[in-house]
């Protein structure tokens, strides 16, 4: 039977599962509940192809992001994300696996230029209720359909998991610089926070414990949990999140199509 | 209806009458056509949300409709009833130049945007050909692309915050100014949605630094197969040019014909490359001269300044508009593949149209791998529509079988929501209508598009196909 069938049937075993990829991102989230079963993606992992004419790699979501970075190097193409052992773990996106990476969806020190994980997801094979299911296309250009797969970044493995994905690579000769500033190492999870051109300033100043932050994409990172800003977010520990315009209605919506057992926690 | 809709509007906002009928029974996909009882015209997001709400008391069809350049059938009202146009709804409510945002109605024109941005070096990075009609609302739904998508990426990546109307009548507000925040992206379900999930009425949108430095080449091959493999060569040297647009032998005849433009006499393909950014660009662009060169061009002009520039730009962008001249009907079709695949599809292409007898021009964003082979006939001839759109339907399954997407940008609509149903899994269908669920749409709601699942869809399919010929 192959990984993913595997991977598929032990999961159905169990009513409440939590996902993890390489765990380097645990601490962002809740505690799982007691009764909730820990599975691991990193057994459907593997680069199943890299095509550097077209800038898109198809890979197993428990694959390593350090991995597959090498991998894509070899082709002279990369993911836009700043190397951790040099810039800090925070500054790249926090990276374990590729499915926690589009899980978290979070920022980078190149976000300014390069965006976040969800805008270069092309294309992915899901696990939505009990079923395999496919959405996007394997081109670096497509209209056909809603984008869920769009939607389901940043929903930290809640609604539809990631078994598969197709992304868009960068040339590495197009990567430019960071204009982040790194102050100092931290341990994760850190408080993340973006604002408003026009308020960051301000933020910046009222921020104590800081770690880094960028004012091309208006981020911080910091140890301690920053001001709140007139307008914009902030991602802490333990799933603290905190945004101007939360839409809690039909985010349960959203779960209770997504999700009606509840099984993801 | 025109008498309950005219006490949730004024009477003038109401139009009806057979020239109404004609005039909004179809968008600029003409293949299929059905009329709307009558056309709605509001001002503000409340005003869409009463005729929403009188529309579901009164349990009749709505179709939104912006400018209706649409190339897929997105705004034809499939089962009749109100067709709400948001013609009225253009203003700019506010521009945050420090913020680099801007807030505008969905009935705002494009080109407007970035006009109204202009004086600041910033501009709206969405740049669809239509972009001097198409609406802000339109290019939402459609998340629509254009010539510099290649490097800035489609609507998607450009909108921030988008306030709709829903099926039922609420208003909500999805996305904040501040991108990416902790929560799901339910923006990026409302973006390319095509009016299935409600009315949106305004949007915040992003502004992008118009660039310091930009360089533009035309640059010609001795067939399309060179030109395209130069396509694949550039992108594999590591270079992401802004703009990268083919043009083949045909549409230069075009041009040739309708606008006296003059192009190298060898030559049977045409790639127009722009390169830009915040550093001048020269060694950029002669990075992707040199591999052009490589890949067997034989000729190849730079614009030396801002008026060569758009003199070259005229080749592409009149070249549509060109395509008249060669007979009384072009079809286009959007498909899209991966673009080292360029070389075998295009080949597909012109064998198709030989095959069926017609006429066949491509002009397309081949940085993207997103084709636009335009058939030219003359539709008087008997069988020949027939045909052409059962070649378009072989060429669409062909870019499925070649792993690429059945629609680039001009979206499902009516057009190809039998080639794409088709192509889904039982699955991969439930995921899309999960997000039906998740914005509680009804039935009435723009019916019969991307996956039509509504009573009467099917008989309709049948009167489009016969309004058609
Ligand atoms: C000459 C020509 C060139 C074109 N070039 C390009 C191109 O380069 N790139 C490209 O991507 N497309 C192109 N198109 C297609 C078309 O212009 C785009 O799809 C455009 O975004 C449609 O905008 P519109 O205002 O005309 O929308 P419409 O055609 O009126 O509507 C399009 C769809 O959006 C829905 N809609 C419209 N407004 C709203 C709203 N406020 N709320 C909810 N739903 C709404 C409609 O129901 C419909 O499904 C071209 C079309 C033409 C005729």
């Amino acid at each position: 039977m192959m990984a993913v069938e595997e991977f598929i049937q032990a999961v159905a075993l169990a009513p409440r599962v939590r996902l993890e990829g390489a765990g380097t991102k645990a601490t962002f989230m809740k505690a799982a509940p007691q009764d909730c079963l820990t599975i691991s993606t990193q057994s459907i992992s593997g680069i199943v192809s890299v095509s550097p004419g077209d800038q898109m790699v198809t890979v197993w979501a428990g694959t390593l992001v350090s991995h597959l970075q090498q991998e894509l190097a070899t082709h002279g193409q990369a993911l836009p994300l700043l190397d951790p052992n040099e810039f800090g773990k925070e500054l790249a996106g926090c990276p374990g696996t590729v499915g926690g990476l589009l899980a978290a969806n979070l920022p980078s020190g190149l976000s300014s230029q390069h965006g976040e994980p969800r805008d270069w997801l092309l294309h992915a094979d899901v696990l939505f209720r009990g079923q395999q299911a496919q959405c996007g296309a394997k081109v670096v250009k497509n209209v056909a359909g809603y984008d869920v797969h769009k939607f389901l970044c940043g929903t930290w493995g809640q609604m539809a998991p990631f078994l598969q994905v197709t992304l868009k690579t960068c040339p590495i000769r197009a990567l430019k610089g960071t204009s982040a500033v790194r102050l100092r190492a931290a341990a994760l999870p850190v408080w993340i926070l973006r604002t408003l051109p026009t308020l960051f300033d301000r933020v910046l100043e009222g921020a104590e414990g800081l770690v880094a932050h960028d004012r091309a994409s208006c981020t911080l990172w910091s140890d301690v949990r920053p001001p709140t800003p007139e307008e914009g977010w902030i991602i802490g520990p333990a799933g603290q999140a905190w945004s101007d315009n939360l839409q809690p209605g039909l985010t349960r919506a959203a779960k209770l199509v997504f999700d009606p057992e509840d099984r993801w926690q | 209806m025109v008498a309950g809709l005219s006490e949730v509007l004024s009477p003038s906002q109401v139009l009806a009458g057979s020239a109404t009928h004609r005039t909004y029974d179809c968008d600029a996909y003409t293949v299929d056509r059905s009329a709307p009882t009558c056309v709605v015209l509001p001002e503000s997001t409340e005003e869409v949300q009463a005729i929403v709400r009188w529309c579901n008391e009164s349990s009749v069809p709505f179709t939104p409709r912006g400018a209706g350049t649409g190339l897929s059938g997105g705004a034809m009202p499939a089962l009749g009833g109100v067709v709400v146009s948001t013609k009225k709804m253009s203003r700019i409510l506010e521009v945050d130049l420090p913020n680099r945002c801007l807030l505008a109605q969905a009935g705002a024109v494009n080109i407007r945007l970035s006009q109204a941005a202009a004086p600041a070096g910033l501009h709206f990075a969405p740049d669809p050909s239509s972009q001097t009609v198409s609406t802000l609302g339109g290019n939402i739904n459609e998340n629509s692309g254009g010539p510099h998508t290649l490097k800035y990426g489609v609507t998607a990546q450009h909108v921030l915050q988008a306030t709709m109307v829903g099926c039922s009548g609420e208003i909500v507000v999805l996305g904040s100014r501040v991108a990416n925040g902790p929560e799901s992206s339910l923006l990026s379900l409302i973006v390319g949605s095509e009016g299935t999930l409600g009315i949106v009425t305004e949007a915040w949108v992003r502004l992008t630094p118009l660039p310091k430095h930009v360089a533009t080449a035309l640059v010609a091959f001795p067939d399309s197969s060179s030109a395209t493999q130069a396509v694949v060569a550039i992108l594999e040297e590591g270079v992401v040019p802004a703009a990268l647009e083919m043009m083949d032998f045909n549409i230069m005849q075009a041009l040739r014909t309708a606008f006296g433009l003059e192009f190298p006499e060898e030559a049977g393909a045409l790639l127009l490359v722009e390169c830009d950014g915040e550093e001048p660009v020269n060694d950029e662009l002669d990075s992707v001269l040199a591999v052009c060169r490589a890949s067997g061009a034989i000729d190849v002009r730079v614009a030396q300044d801002e008026e060569e520039r758009a003199k070259l730009w005229t080749a592409r962008k009149k070249g549509i508009g060109a395509m008249g001249r060669l007979a009384p009907t072009i079809v286009t079709h959007d498909g899209v593949i991966p673009r080292t695949r360029l070389p075998e599809m295009l080949a597909y292409v012109y064998e198709k149209a030989s095959e069926i007898g017609v006429g066949v021009a491509n002009l397309f964003h081949a940085g993207d791998g997103n084709l636009h082979p335009c058939f030219y006939f003359d539709d008087r001839v008997p069988g020949t529509i027939e045909k052409v759109v059962a070649a378009g339907e072989e060429i669409l399954r062909k870019c499925l079988e070649l792993g690429g997407s059945v629609t680039g940008e001009h979206g499902i609509g009516v057009e190809k929501a039998g080639v794409w149903g088709h192509s889904l899994s039982p699955a991969d269908r439930d995921l899309q209508m999960a997000v039906r669920d998740v914005f509680g749409v009804s039935g009435l709601c723009n019916p019969c598009k991307v996956l039509p699942d509504q009573k009467g869809c099917v008989e309709h399919v049948k009167r489009w196909r016969g309004a058609a010929t």
